[in-house]
């Protein structure tokens, strides 16, 4: 007998030891992607410089001709022809210069000499055109393309000259130059280990010219960037212009945000991309930790099917204005740590307008709104959003405002897929949506009859929304089409078509006592700028 | 019957996940991209076909062992399945030794030392952690022996430490339930005639529980072990999120969030076979305790 209870226990014991022996021997795969054996991230070894940054999703993909999905690795992987300082403004990038024709067609830009990509190949001219030619390419049926929608025409003036010709004026089209999705891919990697070739690239190969170089993905892991000790063409709005004075950058992925603090509070990861509101006061109370706040380029609204009744009437969607208190939502759901909303861009951008008065807190008026739309008692709905915490609790906030003007809601959840296709099938009557974008064509996007069923998901046509759109983009320069965007956005208030709510507070954490020279970029929450910080052996 | 219950389990699967709403397709494209992308990428992915086809090309790739192209990561499913099996095999098996190692002599003792202050506190013990979700251990002993005290990583993957918190988590939770089976089981073989003979002939306590009373009260431990691998899984995929382990369950979660159709599919079947042999593995075990068993 006591054989065979030690023959039950060897087993197990064996069966533990496999797992693990197959678990911990892994090498590179077929694809050159390591498998899970390696050790993870912990103290960086002796004399490296490793910096350990958080983050909660990984992209599927890095091939951003291929996806929509981008992480803040290509701002440290790729260049782009124009990039944007701390404030936003528009600034040289592998474009030292440009200049606009005066019909405002013929866009000339000047590529910086002596940039080279990973792979060795030059960044000139040539490989700038491919790259926009690519993503204009049908074949690769890129996402992005449509933010070069007006590019009719490139050419090569000469090694270091890039020319674009437009099909109509758009002074705005050296904004998408500037988005992650804009970094100059190289052609000849590209070739070789994209959708053409071996169909690695986005995966185990990823190659721009920037201050660093991708190294290792393990999915679900981390993701592992490497000084490049070539770069030596920093931007101007940034103190060091050559090598980046960290070795390496590792982005690991942790899903659970109290494990993301866990760790910080360890020691391990030294900065939080996205701290979660709760751990905000905790954070903040560690002298090890300094934690980062600003306003960020977001907004978080409630929509209506405008073509649905009783949405239909602006009387309607003006009371449902009224009934939200920002203040208590801003307190009471995000903790203070968000804006109220009184427009539909976010206060950062130049186009911004605002009015208070009409996303007033006033019950009694929004009631009588309601009697004069023909709903004195009310009327029901169904009120959905995203399965995201702090929008699920923001759905019961409203669902308790709404009820002081009568209006009954049913609160329906989705994940974000469910939620893409439910809004693309147009079942959605009150829903909450939140937006996180630095440009105002965000209301062309959500709002013009041509994006109509989606995402144009608040199925809103209205043909002088649609004129004033036109007008904007098509905007002799851009102060002109600043002006139109304000014009718009008086009359979206106007008609009430959204009910905005709040504007979003971007969080970051950083490990003070490791990490120096940490600036928090304004933009979007996973841009990060390196080429400053340093780390304290 | 492998053959039936693939299939049932591949066609359970892929008409639940398409009968869900939800489309990988526009979270690729995102919200920006012209209805012309959106139908030419559904289409890069076989997607604008009906559903019968889309099923009869999945069951032609897998007889060719292709489980297809995960629609998200670009990757092949083999090679993802390949990094996260192992990963969450070594945390499942090891899960399933520390339950058994725990529960079964905490278990043995409890039930021939019945009613004492040892059975007591062990079986109150025992309730305990039957009732803690793994997940919330979990979090208790990464805060507590990985962020208070150090002795572990708090998270992450790579090395024999890094497995022994979720390791610890997934397996109090099976321990409990073993160590009650176990008592249970003993106190009923203990009470048999041929139990009392043993004792009759003289033979000392210890004798008559390791050498006569356990042999037949280790046979529902076995029958225990088989249906135990799937309940490991589930508890798997939850600490696989907390302890930030890239193993299948955070692959599978993240793949049904995002409608990766051929990633759930090539999951959920590799999975359904692990059971599946962890089943057959119990039944061979069978013969091992129990000689009365014989494999045909």
């Amino acid at each position: 007998m006591r054989k065979n209870l030690t023959v039950f226990v060897g087993c197990m014991l064996a069966l533990s030891l496999i797992a693990t022996g197959c678990a911990t021997g892994g090498k590179e795969t077929k694809s050159g992607a390591p498998t899970q054996g390696a050790p993870a991230p912990q103290a960086p070894p002796q004399q490296e410089k490793v910096l350990v940054i958080a983050q909660s999703r990984e992209g599927d993909n890095l091939d951003h001709i291929k996806t929509s999905w981008t992480t803040g690795i290509h701002f440290l992987v790729f260049d782009t022809l124009v990039t944007t300082d701390w404030d936003i403004k528009n600034k040289p990038g592998i474009a030292e210069s440009w200049k606009v024709s005066d019909d405002g067609r013929i866009w000339t830009f000047k590529i910086r000499k002596g940039m080279k990509f990973h792979d060795g190949t030059p960044v000139d001219a040539k490989a700038v055109k491919w790259f926009f030619d690519a993503v204009l390419d049908p074949k690769y049926s890129s996402p992005s393309a449509v933010d070069y929608k007006y590019m009719k025409n490139n050419r090569v003036v000469d090694d270091y000259t890039f020319e674009v010709t437009l099909s109509e004026s758009f002074p705005n089209f050296i904004s998408p130059l500037t988005s992650s999705y804009a970094g100059i891919i190289s052609a000849e990697s590209y070739r070789k280990y994209g959708p053409d070739g071996t169909k690695e690239y986005g995966t185990a190969k990823v190659v721009g010219s920037g201050p660093f170089k991708f190294a290792e993905w393990v999915p679900n892991d981390r993701m592992v960037l490497v000084k490049n000790p070539d770069y030596t063409w920093g931007p101007d709005w940034v103190s060091n212009k050559g090598p980046v004075r960290v070795d390496k950058v590792v982005w690991r992925t942790i899903p659970d945000s109290s494990t993301q603090v866990a760790e910080m509070e360890a020691g391990n990861v030294h900065v939080l991309l996205e701290v979660p509101i709760e751990s905000v006061d905790r954070l903040s109370k560690n002298p090890k930790v300094e934690v980062f706040k600003g306003p960020h380029f977001g907004l978080g609204y409630l929509a209506f099917a405008t073509d649905k009744k009783p949405f239909t009437d602006v009387r309607v969607r003006r009371a449902l204005n009224l009934a939200l208190n920002r203040e208590e939502i801003v307190h009471g759901v995000f903790r203070g740590l968000a804006f109220p909303a009184y427009g539909y861009l976010p206060p950062l951008m130049t186009e911004y307008v605002e009015d208070k008065n009409a996303h007033r807190y006033d019950v009694e008026e929004a009631k009588q709104l309601l009697s004069k739309a023909g709903y004195p008692n009310g009327f029901k709905a169904t009120l959905a959003t995203q399965n995201k915490a702090e929008h699920v609790r923001l759905a019961e906030v409203i669902k308790a405002q709404l009820a002081k003007i009568g209006v009954t809601t049913e609160i329906q959840v989705y994940d974000s897929a469910g939620y893409a296709s439910f809004l693309k099938q147009g079942k959605q009557e009150l829903f909450v949506r939140e937006y996180s974008y630095s440009d105002a064509n965000i209301l062309q996007w959500f709002l013009e009859s041509g994006q109509f069923p989606y995402p144009n998901h608040s199925r809103w046509r209205d043909k002088t929304t649609d004129r004033l759109i036109k007008e904007a983009e098509s905007a002799p320069s851009l102060d002109n089409r600043t002006e139109k965007y304000k014009g718009l956005q008086r009359h979206l208030i106007d008609q009430a078509v959204w009910a905005p709510i709040w504007v979003p507070m971007k969080i970051q954490a950083v490990r003070s006592d490791k990490v120096k020279n940490w600036r928090m970029y304004p933009q979007t929450i996973y841009k990060v700028v390196l080429n400053d910080v340093d780390l304290v052996p | 019957m492998l053959i039936p219950e693939i299939i049932g389990v591949t066609l359970a699967v892929f008409l639940l996940m398409h009968l869900a709403p939800g489309d990988p397709v526009a979270l690729i494209v995102g919200d920006h991209a012209p209805p012309e992308v959106y139908e030419q990428v559904r289409a890069e992915f076989g997607l604008d076909k009906p559903l019968v086809v889309q099923y009869w090309v999945f069951l032609k790739h897998l007889c060719r062992l292709d489980l297809g192209r995960s629609i998200l990561m670009n990757r092949p499913v083999t090679e993802v399945v390949a990094g996260a099996l192992p990963v969450t095999l070594q945390l499942t098996l090891t899960g399933l030794v520390v339950s058994y190692l725990i529960g079964v002599p905490v278990g043995i003792v409890s039930g021939v030392k019945r009613g004492s202050l040892f059975d007591q506190a062990s079986m109150f013990g025992a309730i305990a952690f039957a009732c803690m979700p793994s997940f919330w251990l979990g979090s208790l002993l990464m805060l507590s022996l990985g962020v208070r005290f150090a002795f572990f990583p708090v998270s992450g993957y790579g090395s024999i430490r890094h497995m022994i918190l979720p390791s610890v988590s997934l397996g109090l939770g099976g321990a409990a339930l073993t160590a009650r089976m176990m008592r249970s089981s003993i106190l009923d073989v203990i009470r048999m005639d041929y139990v009392q003979t043993a004792r009759a002939k003289g033979l000392p306590e210890s004798a008559v529980v390791y050498k006569h009373a356990l042999r037949n009260a280790l046979i529902p431990m076995v029958t225990l072990l088989g249906l135990r691998l799937g309940w490991l899984v589930g508890g798997a995929v939850s600490l696989e999120t907390v302890f930030s382990v890239p193993g299948m369950g955070r692959f599978l979660v993240n793949s049904i969030l995002n409608r990766d159709y051929p990633m759930v599919q090539g999951i959920m079947l590799v999975l359904a076979l692990c059971v599946v042999i962890g089943n057959f593995l119990a039944d061979l075990l069978y013969s091992l305790v129990d000689p009365r068993v014989e494999l045909k």
